[in-house]
């Protein structure tokens, strides 16, 4: 039996063995950034009932692109990715009435959830209806220094513009921001 | 419907850093990124995959999908096929059970949402040439190992596919993988399947059965035990255990008469002279 545990190797042999195969290299990228890919699709307008698919959809891009994606320089690609998802994404949101309807009812019929989640799950829907406000350009520097809490040079290089200019979006990404939560605080209120 | 939040009283300012700070610690439910790592194994494998493009798919239109794909894979290896039955089960059930966002919950929830976004399959025409490749594992006569013998004995008890039945006749991918325990254990459950697979690609039949001993070992409830009893049934016939073979395959059909791996069970038990099940 002892040459058949040889055979199969173990998960740390296996492990070893497997750096080099691209399944594992797309396994640590889901595992390293998900979270990020989810949260900026999430804060970028991306429906909650679909960013599920659009999450799967940037991974399944950057598996198939592994090799053009430089070391170091994975989130940057996944960035770009999902910025490009969630823009067509919110186009055909735009185009199309029916997908909207599906949306709200896909609400109205979520299972029940205990009073803390669903105080969550309105808190965050209330900030994403404040995000829709801003300018699209400007909404993405914010989401990327106010919830990613990247840095202005990480955001610079990510977003592929100027420092001096991710400061001013951001200025104005703030303002704008803080006047459309007082707005619809007091409408909610 | 805003006015009744009580988040809401908050002033702006304390507002503004209540919503940022829950957006900040805001994470992806642990079955979507469970989700992910199977696509992209199985896309790192250039396995045809769903990309989660299609939002705008039928249940209908998926299912034909599923259909044709299930086609696919027979005609294709098997190996391949597993991963792409994953997927289309995942997406299947998302369909069929439209589980909402708190997945975690075992239970299962019938109530079908009409615009479920729906995964639809891109690449179907991508099944990789190492699927085309590995083909039909042919029967080896003459060489089951003894011990092989004793280990699948063993399988064909309680511990086999009827151990899964037991707890669920329809044991869904969702609460499958809502019993995983950490999100990580998927990706190791898998390499086991895949070793498996490969060993049976290469007609190493003994190596096949013990990456799948080793599966059973370690992951007792894991998420793929229907899956590895298919490769199991497959292993055996290849070892050249026959009557073993049949037996677990049929003990398969029982237990899982409508799994999308059935004909792909069912179809290997012919292969044997088996009588087993005819639909």
């Amino acid at each position: 039996m002892a040459d058949f545990s040889l055979v199969l190797g173990g998960p740390p042999a296996e492990s070893a063995r497997a750096v080099e195969k691209p399944e594992v290299q797309a396994r640590a990228l889901v595992n390293d950034h998900f979270d990020f890919v989810w949260r900026l699709l999430r804060r970028l307008g991306v429906p909650e009932a679909d960013v599920d698919d659009a999450a799967q959809q940037v991974f399944i891009v950057a598996t198939r692109r592994m090799t053009d994606i430089a070391l170091g320089r994975e989130r940057t690609f996944l960035y770009g990715t999902a910025l490009r998802i969630a823009a067509t994404l919110r186009r055909n949101l735009r185009r199309r009435e029916r997908f909207i309807e599906s949306v709200s009812a896909e609400t109205e019929g979520s299972a029940p959830t205990p009073h803390d989640e669903l105080e969550r799950r309105r808190a965050l829907s209330f900030l994403d209806t404040v995000l829709q406000a801003l300018d699209d350009n400007e909404r993405v520097v914010f989401v990327l220094c106010e919830i990613e809490e990247l840095s202005a040079p990480e955001v610079a290089s990510l977003v592929g513009i100027p420092i001096g200019t991710v400061a001013s979006r951001l200025r104005r990404a703030r303002q704008a921001f803080v006047a459309e939560l007082t707005r619809l605080k007091a409408k909610g209120s | 419907m805003l006015g009744s939040d009580a988040f809401l009283e908050q002033e702006p300012e304390e507002l503004e850093q209540f919503l940022l700070q829950l957006a900040r610690r805001d994470q992806a439910p642990a079955e979507a990124r469970e989700r992910a790592l199977r696509n992209v194994a199985a896309a790192a494998l250039g396995v045809g995959v769903f990309s989660g493009a299609a939002l705008y798919g039928s249940p209908t239109s998926l299912a034909k999908a599923t259909a044709w794909l299930v086609a696919k894979w027979l005609v294709a290896g098997f190996g391949a096929g597993l991963l792409t039955i994953t997927v289309t089960q995942v997406v299947a059930q998302r369909v069929a059970n439209a589980p909402s966002q708190a997945a975690t919950s075992s239970e299962s929830r019938s109530a079908p949402k009409a615009a479920v976004p729906a995964v639809a399959p891109r690449r179907v025409s991508a099944v990789s040439s190492e699927s085309e490749a590995a083909g039909l594992p042919e029967v080896e006569q003459g060489s089951a190992p003894v011990a092989s013998v004793a280990s699948e004995t063993r399988a064909a008890g309680s511990r086999g596919p009827a151990n899964v039945a037991a707890s669920g006749a329809a044991p869904s991918t969702v609460t499958r993988l809502a019993s995983s325990a950490e999100p990580n254990s998927l990706t190791r459950e898998l390499s086991f399947l895949e070793h498996a697979r490969g060993a049976l690609a290469q007609h190493a039949a003994l190596e096949a059965l013990h990456a799948l001993d080793e599966y059973r070992t370690r992951f007792p409830n894991g998420s793929l035990q229907v899956e590895a009893a298919a490769l199991r049934v497959e292993a055996v016939g290849q070892s050249g255990n026959r009557a073993l073979a049949q037996q677990l395959a049929e003990s398969f059909l029982t237990n899982f008469p409508s799994s999308p791996l059935a004909a792909r069970v069912r179809a290997a038990a012919d292969a044997l002279g088996s009588d087993v099940h005819k639909p």
